[in-house]
């Protein structure tokens, strides 16, 4: 579905991005990672288009980004992080614009409301909206026209837990319908749940990409934590893999001596910092 | 060339949001009004009381473009105050991600305005008008002030950060416009001064009934256009 090779691209003399490759498949939800000025925002623009003096290839459903056609916007949706809403029009007037600049018929405005619970704020203005609800807004906007590739940028950044699981389960929605979405977070959590794959950017370079689970798992073993009592409280530790290894542990269990035991595998924002060296601010 | 039409339409009604927009593209016809009926009624009193043949007549001309040239600026200011709201609202990155596109973007607020801009400053004239400046000369006018109204309007929207420095620039690059006053009051080499003003080719070329000079005008606004080019797409998108 996106084919990126020995992508290239500066502002100025010095490169920004550099010779970034990889694959998306059709169907996947991809997740690029990374800190602020990585460069995310920038290959976003190259994929959609936008910034067109890039060395090497970027293509998209068969198209070099760069030499695309206005067609080429008949299957993407880009939700951008920030609002891109008339904030004088309503929320239908808004979609029925947005909508009415697609050659293809789009989804029903109603439906697509209901599904981010906007159905009695659709005569509201954008004005009146609170962010959170500015926020499932743009996201639907992107769905309007029923795009094959999506391009996903926080979406859940500024929504309350509810909110945020309700966009979750419709991006994962979208996955089963075969949409192909490609997602910028800084979030881990969001990444490690709906992500089939994540590239970690830093300095305009992808410094790791595999599933979330690999990552986790070649990177760092996970580690069993317990506590036991001998007069005073005591804690031990041990990798998950060598359990049996651990005397003290085998005894304790032996004797159902232990207060708590957990296991505890490193996070996905454990691997990028040791990956990267860096935080994802 | 849908999706053209129909940010268009969208432009429209965004300024029957904003009276002040709305207001702007009237003003034309009441400056057109004022200058048909009021300046040969003040010409008349001036030169009775001054006991001179005339006073103001030999401007006529002047007024005229004047005229014009405020039409196609007024107008292009409008589309400078919706580019900058839609601006600051995200919106042109998201519509330039549509099937309308960055050029499409572009075309529905510059060039469909300064074409509109040229169809009103015709009418303007031919309902106002004090002189009569022939139709191929007219025309040569309109559509170098429909240009130079586009290169102001990329200029503004350069260095403006939102609507309220648009509309400090919008009234700092009206004095472009004054360029045009030039070759009615001064001769000699120190008017070319102002050359690098369209509106003082604009002048020339009706003051001399001279077309060539209106070529002079399209390539100094060809000039600014290429110049403001690269800081301008930066700044949009």
């Amino acid at each position: 579905m996106i084919t990126v090779e020995e992508l290239s691209f500066s502002y100025t003399n010095k490169p920004f991005i550099s010779n970034m490759s990889f694959q998306v498949r059709k169907g996947e939800v991809f997740g690029f990672l990374g800190p602020s000025g990585a460069g995310k925002t920038t290959l976003q623009k190259i994929l959609t288009g936008l910034i067109t003096t890039y060395r090497g290839s970027a293509v998209l459903n068969g198209v070099e980004c760069k030499t695309h056609s206005k067609s080429f916007y008949e299957n993407i949706g880009v939700d951008f992080e920030y609002s891109t809403l008339y904030e004088k029009l309503t929320a239908y007037e808004n979609l029925q614009f947005f909508g009415s600049l697609y050659a293809k018929n789009v989804r029903n405005i109603d439906d697509l409301l209901e599904s981010v619970g906007l159905q009695n704020d659709g005569d509201k203005k954008v004005s009146e909206y609170s962010k959170g609800m500015k926020s499932r807004l743009n996201f639907i906007k992107a769905l309007l026209h029923d795009p094959a590739i999506l391009f996903l940028d926080e979406p859940t950044s500024g929504l309350d837990p509810t909110n945020s699981r309700i966009m979750k389960d419709l991006i994962l929605h979208e996955k089963k319908c075969g949409k192909t979405v490609l997602l910028t977070t800084h979030n881990m959590l969001d990444a490690a749940e709906l992500c089939d794959r994540v590239a970690f950017i830093v300095d305009g370079t992808i410094k790791a990409l595999d599933t979330p689970h690999n990552l986790i798992m070649q990177k760092g073993a996970a580690s069993v934590k317990y506590t036991y009592y001998d007069g005073t409280e005591h804690t031990g530790q041990c990798s998950l893999t060598k359990t049996a290894e651990d005397q003290l542990l085998m005894s304790l269990l032996k004797n159902n001596a232990i207060r708590s035991i957990h296991s505890s595998e490193p996070t996905l924002n454990d691997i990028f910092i040791e990956v990267t060296g860096r935080t994802l601010k | 060339m849908k999706a053209v039409r129909l940010n268009f339409m969208q432009m429209l009604r965004q300024m029957k949001h904003d009276p002040m927009l709305l207001a702007i593209t009237f003003t034309p016809i009441l400056i057109g009004i004022l200058l048909r009926f009021g300046i040969p009624f003040a010409e008349t009193q001036l030169t009775n009381y001054m006991e001179m043949e005339c006073v103001i007549s030999p401007y006529y001309e002047l007024l005229d473009l004047l005229l014009i040239l405020f039409t196609t600026t007024m107008f292009n200011l409008v589309a400078v105050m919706v580019v900058l709201e839609e601006a600051d609202e995200h919106l042109i990155s998201y519509l330039s991600v549509t099937p309308l596109g960055k050029t499409g973007y572009l075309f529905s607020r510059f060039g469909l305005t300064g074409i509109i801009s040229l169809v009103i400053s015709i009418l303007v004239f031919a309902m106002f008008h004090l002189t009569n400046i022939n139709v191929i000369m007219l025309l040569g006018v309109v559509v170098t002030s429909a240009v130079q109204g586009i290169g102001t309007a990329m200029l503004i929207v350069t260095f403006s950060a939102n609507k309220v420095e648009g509309m400090a620039i919008g009234k700092f690059t009206s004095l472009f416009t004054l360029g045009a006053l030039v070759p009615f009051f001064k001769n000699g080499r120190v008017q070319y001064v102002f050359s690098v003003l369209p509106s003082f080719w604009l002048s020339k070329a009706v003051k001399q009934s001279s077309a060539s000079f209106l070529l002079i005008a399209i390539l100094i606004v060809a000039v600014w256009i290429f110049l403001l080019a690269k800081r301008f797409t930066e700044k949009l998108f």
